[in-house]
């Protein structure tokens, strides 16, 4: 003959646990035996059921009244930012590998062509450029959703975003034909980089990624599609810049070269 | 809405009404959980869950201000308020569900949290645990006091009903 399972009495705890649904499927078989067998506790449990339902419709109501307006620009800035931690977090690797490749294609420079075959190297991206185009990509959605880009550009404010970055990050000048509409820091592993927003002589949205490296060096700008974006990096002493678009890579180029200048 | 956190924010919502009971309040400590989490967004590890991360910031939040205020006993009268019958049910918009959030305002504040992270938002006792930075025999001792006074409180109500304008006549036989 089978021994009967030895089963823990249902204490007081078990039935809130079941209404707080914090129970494995076994124990609230349980539980709803011995409140089979219990109707005043039951009713009790059916009670604070009913109480927990009517909390949430309760305080669902009063919280749908509130307007969001006054959170649409925190929660669009945050969302840029966790999307970011995203895809950086996806991209470890791939950005792992870069920066080995990377400072391979800066030795190769600086030692000849030693180590690294300069073909592949050239083709992986350097880790502040994937950001740079996962922040323009964020943009570019804001765009569409057509969020109020935070404050018009003044290029103070835009210094000063720069000053604050931990360290100053030197912006180049921009030609006439281009506005800077808004900038922001972007958090990256890298430490913080400059985002800046401008608009092209054609209304079209670039931005321009600027961040700290953390070696010295001078490099050329070298253009490339990252899949639907365009993009033109160069190095400037330790900093880093990245002009993002979606238009001609040969013009993005030629802006590049004018700005590294 | 950002697509990352556009499920989060009504239920932020909510609990900021629960542990502020005043819809402006309220929208401040949204305003300033969301700051905080920008500032901290670089901290936050996607493989961690981010509602609960987002809660825990609110409740941080919430708790240093409350720090603040109570240093400055502008909260004195507050207290007052909600520990009184005059329980500022008013406050909400709602209507029909006034008498359900005002005797959940009535709790004490730590009550008040557990069971809306528990019984509405539905976070695990070790969950909310963590967020509240408490051990979780606490967290379920806190929600049975709480279960306790909403069950006594609406003996209470029920009680008192038979004053007010209400559906009881209903209940009234026909012989």
């Amino acid at each position: 003959m089978p021994e009967p399972t030895i089963q823990e009495p249902v204490s007081e705890l078990d039935l809130m646990a079941y209404v707080d649904d914090q129970l494995d499927p076994e124990r609230r078989i349980a539980v709803e035996e011995h409140l089979s067998r219990h109707p005043i506790l039951a009713a009790q449990v059916m009670d604070d059921l009913r109480r927990r339902d009517e909390l949430r419709l309760a305080l669902t109501e009063a919280a749908s009244t509130l307007s969001d307006h006054r959170l649409e620009l925190p929660t669009q800035q945050l969302g840029r930012r966790l999307s970011l931690r995203i895809a950086l977090h996806k991209n470890r690797r791939a950005i792992a590998a870069s920066i080995l490749v990377g400072v391979g294609w800066v030795a190769h420079s600086m030692f000849g062509g030693l180590g690294v075959d300069p073909a592949s190297a050239a083709h992986i991206l350097p880790v502040y450029a994937d950001e740079a185009v996962e922040a323009y990509r964020t943009v570019l959605v804001e765009a569409r959703h057509e969020v109020d880009l935070p404050g018009a550009g003044e290029r103070e404010r835009i210094g000063a975003l720069a000053a604050n970055a931990g360290t100053s990050i030197p912006l180049p000048h921009l030609p006439a034909a281009f506005a800077p509409v808004a900038s922001h820091l972007v958090p990256c592993d890298s430490g913080n980089a400059v985002q800046m927003l401008i608009h092209g002589p054609d209304e079209e949205l670039l931005t321009l990624f600027a961040v700290e490296t953390d070696k010295f060096s001078i490099e050329p700008p070298h253009a490339e599609a990252v899949r639907d974006v365009n993009v033109a990096y160069w190095q400037s002493g330790w900093f880093a810049y990245v002009l993002s678009g979606t238009g001609d890579p040969k013009e993005l180029l030629s802006l590049a070269f004018r700005l590294s200048r | 809405m950002h697509p990352l956190l556009k499920d989060h924010i009504l239920p932020l919502r909510r609990y900021a009404l629960a542990l502020t009971s005043d819809a402006d309040q309220s929208d401040d400590l949204v305003q300033e959980t969301l700051a905080r989490a920008i500032e901290g967004a670089g901290s936050w590890d996607p493989r961690r869950d981010l509602r609960k991360w987002l809660f825990g910031i609110m409740h941080n939040t919430h708790a240093s201000g409350r720090r603040r205020c109570s240093l400055e006993k502008s909260v004195a009268g507050e207290i007052a308020a909600m520990s009184s019958d005059s329980a500022p049910a008013s406050q909400f918009t709602s209507v029909h569900f006034s008498e359900t959030i005002a005797s959940l305002m009535r709790l004490p504040d730590d009550q008040r949290e557990v069971m809306v992270l528990i019984a509405v938002e539905a976070f695990s006792y070790k969950d909310a645990a963590e967020m509240l930075n408490l051990p979780v025999g606490t967290v379920m001792s806190r929600l049975a006091r709480a279960r306790e006074a909403l069950r006594a409180e609406q003996g209470h109500v029920e009680r008192r009903r038979p004053d007010e304008p209400s559906h009881r006549p209903d209940l009234r036989l026909v012989r």
